[in-house]
């Protein structure tokens, strides 16, 4: 009997402690209490001399992991921040930033890409603004209407075995009987495999078709997927590729550069003429947010030649300031070099990408 | 069972508890859901029916889904051989070396998910050691044999015990030795005392594991997404992928609502059964159970041949498992290891900065909190379902047992999009954002596992107490209390341990509710392993495994009561010392 209350003791307690914990955080201010509504414009009329750069920011991305967020709250806070950087993968993260509409906690997200800062505009839960380097960076990549601004280029490739003889010069080629099971098509459920798909299917783009998809698309995607190997979880699809076993792997540009260095091994990079996706990173303001003008100098500062310069240093990002890519070294340069970005409308993808998804998951995986 | 010749008045103290607990049951576990699949079905004013064409005329969701019955049942049928004979092995029989056996038959509860299945293919895949020795055996054998069905049923198989190590155990520790020396006198065989005698004590526990084993097998997810080939995918990755999306939600919502159907037929189906009765020893004092010797020789030999092969089943992929949180990322990957692959770098990430540890104590403090939490409401539940007076009564045990009816994805999405705006019913409170969300999640989930593990617990308990205590003038709280808590614990202790280590890595769940400065360790064991983002992380998530082996380790010491007697035994050495040195 004395055991069992003395085990009851120990759970009480802990669950005290959670309770205290709970307590602790609502009462401390740190997160808007939820009584209080959004406000947006109401700050920016203020307007003083100089931001206060004691107050704290919450900072979303997907972009954080492999130590980029503890580099980037230090690198913050000795040019005077007070930032939280808070990681999030990328389709739960625009989901996150959509349910907490009325009771916002980030003031700025950065690392997403242009089709879920659509949906997040679509959302009503972004305001537009602009960043002082906006002149400085090729803005085709970024939003007409200024809701976001590019900061980091991720060029979306299929890298091949080096001793590949022969290798395909477009995707199309791929649906070939020869390439039967020579290509790791990556799970759609991914960044990656979903642009990929994007990037082929917008190729045949035709209004009056299913999803804004002809006929002979979607008949292309079904053979693309089905002459394919759909990425299994576990494999080494990058030694896979090495050895030659399936030769022909999607990648993404970071991804291609870290396994070169990583595995000593020079890829071929398959380029087609209509160029490959772009898939840019990108920094938006968050509604709601109390703190807009220390936000918008914090991206005025995390997004200048500098600070990017020394974030691709640090972690081999293709920066979008040119400034600083001129710093790269030869290996981003090189890759750089080799690929060119295809045209491709990320409002009309980003009303359509979900629908497409689903539609070859259900119909054409097997 | 039921008192209904002349029952009391009801107390007001039960009643505001009941309404205290119904509105609670209302709030966080059916209104959530309930307006989520209202949303996802009725769309634009009516009733959408396009997804039962696009999930039907869809062959591939229609395998997974016959895959995902498939495995259920026979799991059903193989846990249960594997999962007994476990405890037999180690509680019941006389076998030699009984002690670490159990230990290794017990590793199933402090690792699973992913990396566990990779231990497995690490050991039979196509590049693990046991095929490597295989092919030098039979150079003709195809190496990529261990895929598909057979694979991940046996994967499956030996990770899925864990209910039996700890609620199969307590049951045969609870047994009366009196009854089994009884029919040994009377000549019966050991099998017709196993039975006969032995196993209709054990039916609520079975049935229990039982429900457990199936849900699992419907639920799978890891095993058949490694090992599972081309042949042999199941429907929960998809249901997963689905209600990711918005767009899509309405096909895993139906998904979920398929798996859910089926669910309640074998709930049902069970609740039925189990009416049937219990058999409980009358005698009021239990003799403890003592280890039965097999008399037979040559089934003697077997045994133990038997015990010590699924004791390399299962200690094989742990060893490797630990052995590969001191290699680097590539050497994992390519499965080429050598003495210049081991390195203590992993190890030294785990603690970069004093940051590192806060996961770590975000994690433990809910996972605790939410465990007591749903441990406390059901026992609450089971508690007015077994003295139900009323018919409403039974609408406790299905509040509880909900959650199982949905993938803990949706229950999170359900509560997400839910409670971001404001309701009444919580009093306009907008919890999206606040700490308190992801604690109600947590709770939310672990309920119908409490609340089944504490009632075959409950309902194997000899009433003749509670009715003692009652004779004797306690009330109820007093009896519940001081009765038949302290009889039950063994299994409170159990599910409060299994709900710990089931939240403490969590992720799916999480990765919905939390508040973004408390991060829970279940996210930042993503970021750290998510292959598209880290370099080493492969190695990072077998790093990772260790750790909450560790921790759940800990927590099993604890729970277990091994750990509670030895400090006890501490502080009364102490105190003696102190006796006698006054």
């Amino acid at each position: 009997m004395m055991k069992n209350k003395k085990q009851l003791t120990a759970l009480g307690l802990s669950a005290l402690m959670a309770v205290s914990l709970t307590a602790c955080s609502s009462g401390s201010g740190s997160a808007p209490a939820s009584s209080q509504p959004a406000q947006t414009g109401a700050q920016d009329s203020v307007a003083p001399a100089q931001v206060d750069k004691s107050q704290r920011l919450i900072v979303y991305t997907n972009s954080g992991s492999n130590g980029r967020d503890a580099w980037l709250k230090e690198e913050a806070a000795s040019a005077g921040y007070n930032v939280e950087v808070v990681q999030i993968q990328g389709g739960d993260l625009a989901n996150r930033i959509i349910a907490e509409k009325n009771n916002p906690q980030a003031d700025l997200v950065f690392g997403l890409n242009s089709i879920e800062y659509e949906k997040l505009k679509k959302e009503s839960v972004l305001d537009p603004w602009e960043p002082d380097w906006a002149g400085d960076v090729d803005m085709s990549l970024g939003d007409p209407d200024g809701y976001y601004y590019p900061i980091v280029i991720q060029p979306l490739v299929n890298m091949m075995n080096a001793d590949l003889e022969n290798p395909p010069k477009d995707y199309l080629e791929l649906l070939d009987p020869q390439w039967n099971g020579k290509y790791t098509i990556l799970n759609f459920g991914g960044g990656t495999g979903k642009t990929m798909l994007a990037g082929l299917l917008v190729r045949f783009r035709d209004d009056s078709g299913e999803f804004g998809i002809s006929e002979e698309g979607w008949e292309t995607a079904k053979k693309w997927i089905q002459n394919g190997h759909m990425e299994q979880s576990g494999e080494d699809y990058v030694g896979n590729t090495i050895s030659g076993q399936i030769p022909i792997c999607e990648m993404w540009g970071s991804g291609v550069l870290q396994n070169q260095t990583e595995r000593n091994y020079q890829f071929q990079i398959l380029v087609p003429e209509v160029g490959v996706p772009y898939v840019t990173e990108q920094v938006a303001m968050v509604t709601g947010s109390k703190n807009r003008e220390l936000a918008v100098d914090f991206a005025n500062w995390f997004g200048s030649a500098d600070t990017q310069a020394k974030w691709m240093k640090q972690f081999g990002t293709i920066p979008c300031q040119p400034a600083a890519l001129d710093q790269a070294d030869d290996a981003i340069k090189d890759f750089v070099a080799k690929v060119h970005p295809q045209d491709m409308d990320w409002g009309f993808i980003a009303e359509n990408i979900e629908q497409w998804v689903e539609k070859c998951e259900l119909e054409f995986l097997q | 069972m039921k008192n209904t010749a002349k029952s009391k008045p009801v107390s007001i103290r039960t009643l505001m508890v009941k309404i205290v607990i119904a509105w609670a049951i209302v709030a966080f576990v059916l209104f959530p859901n309930v307006s989520l699949l209202g949303s996802v079905f009725y769309k634009n004013g009516q009733f959408s029916t396009e997804v039962f064409g696009k999930v039907f005329g869809s062959a591939r969701a229609m395998k997974s889904l016959k895959n995902s019955f498939i495995l259920a049942f026979t799991l059903v049928v193989t846990v249960n051989v594997v999962g007994t004979l476990s405890v037999l092995l180690t509680e019941y029989w006389d076998i030699k070396g009984a002690k670490i056996l159990r230990l290794a038959y017990m590793s199933s509860l402090i690792y699973g998910g992913v990396v566990l299945v990779s231990g497995y293919k690490y050991v039979y895949g196509a590049n693990g050691i046991l095929t490597k020795m295989l092919l030098k055996l039979f150079p003709a054998m195809n190496p990529g044999w261990f895929v598909g069905y057979g694979a991940v049923v046996f994967v499956m198989t030996f990770s899925c015990t864990q209910n039996h190590m700890m609620f199969l155990k307590n049951a045969i520790h609870g047994l009366d030795y009196h009854t089994i020396e009884a029919a040994k006198n009377m000549g019966a065989s050991g099998a017709a005392i196993f039975f006969q005698v032995v196993m209709p004590v054990l039916k609520p526990t079975f049935f229990a594991i039982t429900i457990l084993t199936f849900l699992t097998g419907l639920g799978a997810m890891s095993a058949p997404l490694i090992v599972g080939g081309d042949n042999f995918q199941t429907i929960n990755p998809m249901i997963i992928t689905f209600s990711k999306s918005s767009y899509s939600r309405e096909v895993a919502a139906f998904l979920a609502v398929l798996l859910g159907l089926a669910t309640i037929l074998l709930l049902a189906v069970f609740s039925r059964i189990e009416k049937g009765g219990n058999y409980i020893s009358v005698s009021k004092t239990k003799a403890k159970l003592k280890k039965q010797k097999i008399d037979n020789p040559v089934f003697n030999i077997l045994a133990h041949i038997i015990a010590y092969f699924m004791f390399a089943i299962y200690v094989i992929p742990i060893i490797l498992v630990v052995l590969y949180s001191f290699c680097d990322s590539l050497s994992i990957k390519t499965g080429e290891i050598t003495l210049g692959s081991f390195t203590l770098a992993n190890y030294r990430k785990l603690f970069t900065s004093i940051d590192a540890v806060k996961p770590y104590l975000v994690s433990i403090v809910y996972s605790l909190a939410a465990a007591v939490l749903a441990v406390t409401a059901a026992v609450i539940c089971a508690r007015f379902v077994k003295a139900a007076k009323h018919k409403f009564d039974i609408f406790f045990e299905w509040g509880m047992l909900i959650p199982w009816l949905l993938p803990s994805t949706l229950i999170a999405l359900g509560l997400m999009t839910t409670y971001g705006e404001r309701h009444a019913i919580i009093f306009n409170y907008v919890m999206v954002g606040t700490v308190v969300l992801m604690l109600v999640g947590y709770t939310v989930v672990k309920l119908p596992f409490s609340y089944r593990m504490v009632k075959a617990a409950l309902f194997s308990l000899d009433s003749d107490l509670e009715e003692a205590a009652k004779c004797m003038g306690a009330g109820t709280l007093y009896t519940m209390i001081k009765v038949i808590i302290p009889v039950i614990f063994p299994a409170i202790m159990s599910v409060i341990i299994l709900n710990f280590n089931g939240m403490l890595s969590d992720y799916d769940l999480s990765v919905f509710l939390y508040h973004p400065l408390f991060q829970p360790l279940g996210i930042v064991i993503k970021a750290a392993s998510d292959e598209s983002a880290a370099i080493d992380a492969k190695a990072m998530s077998f790093v990772y495994t260790v750790v909450l082996m560790v921790l759940s380790s800990i927590a099993l010491y604890f729970g277990q009561g091994s750990g509670m007697a030895r400090i006890r035994q501490w502080k009364q050495r102490r105190l003696e010392k102190r006796i006698a040195g006054n």
